[in-house]
């Protein structure tokens, strides 16, 4: 069994895709006693008879229906990874280049699929940017200052099509060129139509798999992720990354036909009377009927015991007729003890809400239906769990099954892991009796077997291509355990891949000794009445705007990035502040988490190429002195200047928050501003063309343009 | 030690798992009570007592009648069998031994009582439907040392369209009387539009 680990991690060195392995020989592994023996049991044995679960759409983690291959979609190394089953020491992994950072793997009987976010585009690390790393090596220099440290890609994104090969792994057959960022996959039950959602660019696309050719491409709602196929195949579902909506496109093979859905978010942990926004729908199944549509996410102002950052959330959608399952929340009836009702009011203990824990996972990022139990198998990238919930309840996140760790071999003195970090990817056996495990922030693929449950084998895929420092910062921005960063959810629980959530905050103020935080809404803000609803905060993105130096913060009150990460641990938690631990342990994060940020972090993808006329006239209004514009949103250092400056003062909060008495905001980067509604720190404004309709000289002048000048700003703007 | 070694070791660490709230009598991935086991299961537990615990039949095992009946008597419940709900994660009875699980189901007609023999804070009705809902609590022990009642119930009808979680609150004891509310299980009722049966678990 020594022999199998040991292998194993040498299959893994010679695997990585470009310089990520280290092939050099290891020292011997630990005792057998502790040594991994599923791998010896999974050592070759026939594969059982059963019938494969048919599985239509994709993840970061693929099994061939002939239970003869797993594929793994490497975004972070810009590959996809052939590994054989039965997992076998002397089968090597591996990996076949793509021409970008592959999101999604699906495999049908000879084919298979990969969405690539956007052609050409080079995964940050080690073979691109060796000077960038050199530079800023070692945790205490101050960082050197490149402009753009990880470029925008600029190519299409891109439907593969490819032919396992028992030599290459896998031989491209079709590319189809798609919007960018190209992303979500899934197929029609007769496999003749693939639907690929393209993330940033907001459009769901249909690809004639036969024809290798789009047969049609719709505007959507805002960061389209994961899409599900009706078992009929006349219609889709489309979920979305920021917002509680859903998209249904129907006549998927003539004109399709768009429409939104509501599906409330966690409605029974929903203030009585409101609806929550929602984010990080990731993922999505059906029932094997079809009859319900799963979809793990995160519902933003959930009230909970400490649900500060609201509550994980299963919303399961009635495809009969479009309907949630869940009712929302109404405030009783109950019977209480007499003795009891004075707890009932604790509001920190979580006041009349559910009781249940509001965080059985955190970060919801993949899943997958469980038809042998009618279990759903929910991993969470912020507790690097995964959990089992019963998929016959109403509210599946109320009815824990159980729940597993699946990380081991945290690092010390920061608690994140070394193995299987922030799971991403999910894919059964045929006779559902293993999972496999794609865990990101680690690569490794972790084999989990239902019908055991002693160590859980691993197969390391290959090692970070940041640098060290930066590594270790990937590992701290998708965790939500380490005690001293977060309170319960990760950098990434608000900035999903280094962009925002849609949301707006709830800062509260300080009130005695009690710190500053954030909440996610307004019944959650535990000490207050309406009062102490907190200052509006909307999420800012961080992809490609954190490069330069200078101040951060809303008020420009930190003079550096990590002085206001540092902030950050404080602000995002339940109600306490960051007091036990000395400033190495914070400092040492914050370095870590900087070093990703800016070398780790992939900005959104760009269009190239010649402004439109109207966007021309734009940017001369920009730059003009007469609006002012760009004398703040400096294009040189990421359209900022990092200055702060008082806007919009006097004018009453948004509702629902209190009047934040600092007025001076700091100015924020524009790029990719086209992407990232609502606008203004507070959120105001629910697009661009309000944001500059509504300005009325608030921030520069912008009152005696026309309307033909002000929409040709805004489609400036755009293209930043 | 470098990264590899670590990552070996790590092979070793193995997963933690969370332990559930009660000791489950069903986990997932283990085998569900049979759906259909029916009286003829609760008839031969009484024929042969080394058997061991027998499942206890479905709720499901007769069809539910479209036909709205009044709310069963007392004498009726304490007639009526107790029944398998479809999951319960330990926290009610799946079998018929003596120890599985301090809650118990029975059905009369369209009609399911759950009744729990625990030290009980409060029953809520987080959401759904309350037509023919009816939650009581024990009447509190006149004794000293405890102030909660030690058993609740909830009876309501299965109906088509129902959509019902109603959670169990619990008693967390602290010391010198710093009590707290504890979660102890939530009842989800389902019989959505179309579907052919009701669901109900428990965990």
């Amino acid at each position: 069994m020594r022999r199998f680990g040991l292998e194993f991690c040498l299959i893994a060195a010679l695997a990585a895709c470009k310089s990520g392995g280290d092939p050099r020989p290891q020292p011997p592994a630990p005792s057998s006693a502790a040594a991994p023996s599923a791998v010896a049991s999974s050592a070759p044995v026939a594969a059982p008879p059963l019938p494969a679960p048919t599985v239509r759409e994709g993840s970061t983690v693929a099994r061939s229906p002939t239970s003869d291959s797993l594929y793994v979609a490497d975004e972070d190394h810009g590959c996809v990874r052939r590994i054989r089953l039965p997992l076998d020491v002397n089968n090597p992994v591996l990996a076949v280049p793509m021409p970008g950072q592959p999101a999604q793997v699906l495999a049908l009987a000879d084919r298979v699929l990969v969405t690539v976010r956007s052609a050409g585009a080079v995964a940050p690390g080690k073979d691109d940017a060796a000077a960038n790393d050199a530079a800023d090596a070692g945790t205490s220099k101050p960082f050197t200052g490149r402009a753009t440290l990880v470029p925008s890609a600029t190519g299409p994104g891109l439907l593969l099509v490819l032919r396992p090969d028992p030599d290459k792994g896998l031989v491209e057959v079709a590319r189809v060129e798609l919007p960018q960022d190209a992303w979500g996959l899934a197929v029609t039950p007769d496999e003749s139509t693939a639907l690929v959602s393209s993330a940033w660019t907001h459009k769901v696309t249909a690809v004639d798999l036969a024809a290798g050719r789009v047969r049609w491409t719709v505007d959507v709602a805002r960061e389209p992720r994961a899409v599900v196929v009706r078992p009929d195949g006349r219609a889709a579902y489309v979920t979305h990354l920021v917002g509680a909506g859903l998209t249904r496109i129907d006549d998927l093979q003539g004109e399709p036909r768009v429409r939104s859905l509501s599906l409330p978010a966690s409605p029974l942990r929903t203030p009585v009377g409101q609806r929550l926004g929602a984010s990080l729908a990731y993922a999505a199944t059906l029932s094997p009927d079809g009859r319900r549509l799963f979809v793990p996410r995160h519902a933003l102002g959930a009230v909970g015991p400490q649900a500060w950052f609201g509550a994980a959330t299963v919303d399961v959608l009635l495809t009969g007729d479009d309907t949630p399952l869940a009712p929302l929340r109404r405030d009783g009836p109950r019977v209480v003890a007499a003795d009891a009702k004075s707890m009932l009011e604790d509001v920190a203990a979580g006041g009349t809400a559910p009781r249940v824990n509001p965080a059985p996972f955190a970060q919801p990022r993949a899943v997958v239906y469980r038809d042998k139990d009618d279990t759903l198998l929910v991993l969470g990238e912020g507790d690097d769990s995964m959990t089992v919930l019963d998929a016959r309840a109403v509210d599946p996140a109320m009815h824990v099954l159980a729940s597993h760790r699946v990380a081991s071999a945290t690092d010390d003195p920061i608690p994140v892991a070394r193995v299987c970090g922030a799971p991403s990817g999910i894919a059964l056996s045929a006779d559902q009796d293993t999972a496999w495990i794609h865990c990101r922030s680690t690569d490794d693929l972790l084999v989990w077997s239902f019908a055991w449950s002693g160590p859980r084998p691993f197969l390391h895929l290959a090692d970070d291509r940041l640098s060290d420092e930066a590594a270790l910062g990937r590992r701290i921005y998708y965790n939500g355990t380490d005690p001293l960063t977060s309170g319960g959810l990760g950098c990434a629980g608000c900035h999903p891949e280094g962009r925002d959530d849609g949301h707006v905050w709830h800062e509260t103020t300080a009130v005695g000794a009690r710190h500053p935080t954030f909440v996610s809404g307004a019944a959650v803000v535990a000490m207050g009445g309406p009062e102490d609803a907190g200052y509006a905060r909307q999420t800012p993105m961080l992809a490609g705007r954190v490069a330069v130096e200078g101040t951060y913060g809303w008020h420009a009150e930190s003079p550096v990035l990590t002085h206001r990460l540092v902030n950050g641990f404080a602000l995002h938690r339940w109600n306490d502040a960051v007091t036990a631990y000395v400033a190495r342990d914070l400092f040492d994060r914050a370095m870590a988490l900087r070093a990703f940020l800016r070398q780790g972090l992939v900005p959104p993808p760009h269009v190239e190429g010649p402004l439109s006329e109207q966007q021309r006239v734009g940017r001369e209004v920009f730059l003009s002195s007469g609006t002012g514009c760009s004398g703040c949103h400096a294009p040189a250092t990421e359209y900022t200047d990092r200055e702060p400056y008082r806007l919009f003062a006097g004018l009453p909060p948004p509702p629902g928050f209190v009047a934040d008495p600092e007025s001076r905001y700091k100015t924020p980067s524009l790029r990719f501003v086209g992407g990232t509604p609502p606008y203004l720190h507070d959120g105001r404004f629910a697009t661009l063309t309000a944001l500059v309709q509504g300005n009325d000289d608030h921030m520069g002048k912008t009152s005696h343009l026309s309307a033909t000048e002000k929409n040709a700003l805004v489609a400036f703007l755009e293209t930043l | 030690m470098n990264k590899r070694s670590r990552m070996l070791l790590a092979a070793a660490a193995g997963a933690l798992a969370v332990p559930l709230l009660f000791p489950p009598a069903t986990r997932a991935g283990d085998p569900e009570p049979p759906l259909d086991a029916g009286a003829d299961a609760d008839a031969d537990a009484g024929a042969d007592a080394d058997a061991g615990p027998q499942p206890l039949p479905s709720y499901r095992l007769e069809p539910f009648s479209e036909e709205r009946s009044p709310e069963p008597g007392a004498g009726e419940w304490t007639a009526a069998p107790k029944v398998a709900i479809d999951r319960s994660g330990g926290s009610i009875a799946a079998t018929d031994a003596p120890s599985s699980g301090r809650c118990e189901a029975r059905r009369v007609r369209e009609w399911m009582r759950i009744r729990c023999n625990l030290i009980t804070a409060a029953v809520t009705l987080l959401g759904g439907t309350g037509e023919g809902l009816r939650m009581r609590l024990d009447p509190t022990p006149k004794v000293e040392w405890t102030t909660f009642p030690e058993g609740a119930e909830v009876v309501f009808p299965v109906r088509r369209g129902d959509r019902r979680e109603i959670e169990w609150l619990g008693v967390a004891f602290g010391y010198k009387g710093m009590n707290s509310l504890e979660h102890m299980f939530v009842l989800s009722e389902q019989w959505a539009p179309g579907d052919p049966r009701p669901l109900i678990v428990a965990e």
